[in-house]
């Protein structure tokens, strides 16, 4: 005896489904091939540029008109190890955390300063606070560059401090954005349940702010660790970071692989942070509902 | 746990060139007991709560709880609770956590501080429900966990501003029963701010009733409606007749009538208003006793209906269930019981004219 199975769907329809010929209830096939088709496309044109990067980091040998590597191997990874890639990689690191440990709560306040109070001349302060963003860099370097000479102010030091006024825009516009919608009213209730103005942020502000302050950092680290003008005018070569060993390395002939392996590694950490605070966010908020 | 809660002369001004929201204002709520504080949007009403809860420092004035100054305390010390309009509910954690809060900031273990807050739970009737999240609740749901949450603080003052306006009506009575039932069970003197006359006399024991920042009036629910102070007091109570007239020999002469001067007190000559709630004022038919009067429009009220009268160039308005047929034009007899009126902003001095007396039939 023949069988008919029925799917979920066709056994338990949506009660809209029950009524054809309503514009709810028309089939949309087509615009769910083409919801599909699309983020595919999205993703192979986010995907597409890393796949030769990873063949390349991979490859010993790879010559035209071969598809993949004729020769697997480490030697662009042994290559970029030989010219320093782990020092810089942790130099990379510290300036990427540092501008972000001190760019996002500075931008946190300013943000809130300007979204939540009433604070004077809030119009003037984000034309400042923004003004970074729009003056070109290598002005603002080589400018700077010959003040803090003057000064004698240390590299790392002056590096650090151009990078945090150049990533406070964007600290600033993530927490601002943030405050537009936050209610004090939650820490006037705080309060007056009888939390302290400590526990008042720890308890009610932060978590609330939680996952505007993840993206703002992870954009301020994205400052610190990606930069290349002001590491190289500022920094004034005390200062190799990955960007750094990329550019000089990707000036050279030959240095395929190993510009390969060191851009791989300048992928490789804002996503792990980005993973990260995604999973520290999610897991915060399950474990306090 | 309950206080006595004094605010003594309190002024604040937010706007150097408007007028102070709160202007030298004060009151005296007896321990244990429930006042409304009413008024019309923007009188300063919830400007006074922040006052007394610490939210906001007085320009000048003091608040004293259990006999105890407490202007510069902060909020969190002062044994307060709060509920507004919205529910304000934490949205990174969950219910009973959200009502746990209290005891939670006070270094109570949490586990100690959930099994303490389920009883608050099931005291507004909401047991089960602890584990949701704030996201989970209907509006009214929301209101209920506000209030236990405000309860577990175990406050000696609850405060309460316009909780329960936005809910719909079956769910806000529902909320007035539940106060009234959690009003038996603890024992915080309660502030309640409203703008809903009704609201207010359904659950306070007295009303304070403020305008454009002044205490306009303080007193019981029915002397509120009844024996209002002034002709602003009357209008704020939503009252509709006011009745000019001059006051001679311990009577006061209207269009309507001539009335003795309510209270026993002739007091001196001059002129005054008499104001009535339009619920007292009958209407009768042609024929009766009381003055006669054309009716010049009927107002439908749901199950009530508002008739104005006029005699002469005088209105009257009153309050007549819907059922009872007037029509456009119809010639009436209106009756005031003078048990019901009150004097008010009454002005000694040489007699004005008389206005053309209306005779009593």
């Amino acid at each position: 005896m023949a069988m008919t199975v029925f799917s979920r769907a066709e056994r338990d329809p949506h009660p809209l489904q029950r009524r054809p010929g309503t514009g709810l209830s028309r089939p949309r096939g087509l615009g769910r091939v083409g919801r599909v088709g699309l983020s595919l496309g999205l993703a192979c044109w986010f995907l597409l540029p890393l796949a030769p990067l990873v063949l390349w980091a991979l490859a010993d040998r790879w010559s035209f008109p071969n598809v993949l590597p004729t020769r697997w191997g480490s030697t662009g990874l042994t290559a970029a190890l030989a010219q320093g890639a782990a020092p810089a990689f942790l130099t990379s690191l510290g300036l990427g955390l540092v501008v972000t440990l001190i760019a996002t709560p500075l931008g946190t306040m300013a943000a809130r300063a300007v979204a939540v109070y009433r604070v004077r001349g809030a119009g003037w302060l984000t034309v400042l606070l923004f003004a970074p963003i729009a003056l070109p860099a290598f002005a603002v370097a080589t400018g700077l560059n010959v003040i803090l000479l003057r000064l004698h102010t240390p590299s790392v030091v002056g590096v650090v401090g151009i990078l945090v006024v150049y990533a406070l825009p964007y600290t600033t516009f993530v927490m601002r954005a943030a405050y537009g919608t936050y209610d004090t009213g939650f820490e006037d209730e705080a309060r007056l349940l009888g939390a302290s103005r400590r526990q008042v942020v720890t308890r009610v502000h932060l978590p609330l702010i939680a996952p505007a302050l993840a993206r703002a950092a992870f954009l301020g680290f994205l400052v610190g660790w990606s930069d290349y003008l002001v590491t190289l005018l500022i920094g004034g070569g005390q200062l190799v970071t990955v960007p750094i060993l990329v550019a000089s390395s990707a000036a050279g002939t030959g240095n395929t692989a190993v510009t390969a392996v060191l851009s791989v590694a300048a992928i490789v950490p804002p996503l792990v942070f980005l993973a990260v605070l995604e999973r520290t966010g999610r897991h915060r908020t399950r474990e306090e509902t | 746990m309950s206080a006595t809660v004094i605010v003594d002369a309190i002024t604040k001004t937010f706007s150097r060139v408007g007028p102070p929201a709160v202007d030298h204002l004060s009151l005296q709520i007896a321990g244990g007991h429930c006042i409304a504080v009413l008024g019309p949007s923007g009188s300063g009403k919830s400007t006074l709560l922040r006052l007394v809860c610490g939210l906001e420092q007085p320009d000048s004035g003091r608040v004293s709880v259990a006999g105890q100054d407490i202007t510069g305390v902060d909020p969190e010390k002062r044994g307060m609770a709060m509920v507004s309009q919205r529910p304000l509910l934490f949205p990174h954690l969950s219910v009973i956590d959200n009502v746990a809060f209290a005891a939670v900031v006070r270094g109570v273990r949490r586990r100690a501080a959930r099994a303490d807050a389920t009883q608050f739970l099931n005291m507004v009737q909401l047991d089960g429900l602890g584990g949701r999240s704030s996201h989970e609740l209907s509006g009214g749901q929301a209101q209920r966990v506000a209030l236990a949450r405000a309860l577990a603080a175990r406050p000696a003052v609850l405060l309460l501003d316009e909780p329960f306006s936005a809910l719909d009506l079956e769910l806000r009575q529902e909320m007035h029963q539940l106060l009234r039932d959690i009003r038996n069970l603890v024992n915080s003197t309660v502030i309640l701010v409203t703008h809903d006359r009704d609201e207010a006399a359904s659950l306070a024991d007295t009303i304070a009733l403020v305008n454009a920042g002044r205490l306009v009036q303080h007193g019981t629910v029915q002397d509120l409606y009844r024996r209002p102070i002034s002709v602003e007091a009357s209008r704020l109570m939503g009252g509709k007749n006011e009745i000019p007239g001059t006051i001679a020999a311990g009577t006061h002469y209207s269009a309507w009538g001539a009335f003795p001067v309510p209270g026993g007190t002739p007091g001196a000559d001059g002129s005054g208003i008499l104001v009535v709630r339009q619920e007292s004022v009958e209407i009768l038919t042609a024929g009766t006793a009381g003055t006669e009067a054309i009716v010049s429009a009927v107002q439908p009220l749901g199950a009530r209906q508002l008739v104005t009268v006029q005699a002469g160039e005088a209105t009257l308005h009153a309050e007549t269930t819907a059922f009872r047929a007037v029509a456009l034009g119809d010639r009436v007899r209106v009756r005031i019981p003078a048990g019901e009126l009150a004097l008010v902003d009454r002005v000694a001095g040489p007699l004005a004219a008389r206005q053309p007396l209306v005779q009593n039939a």
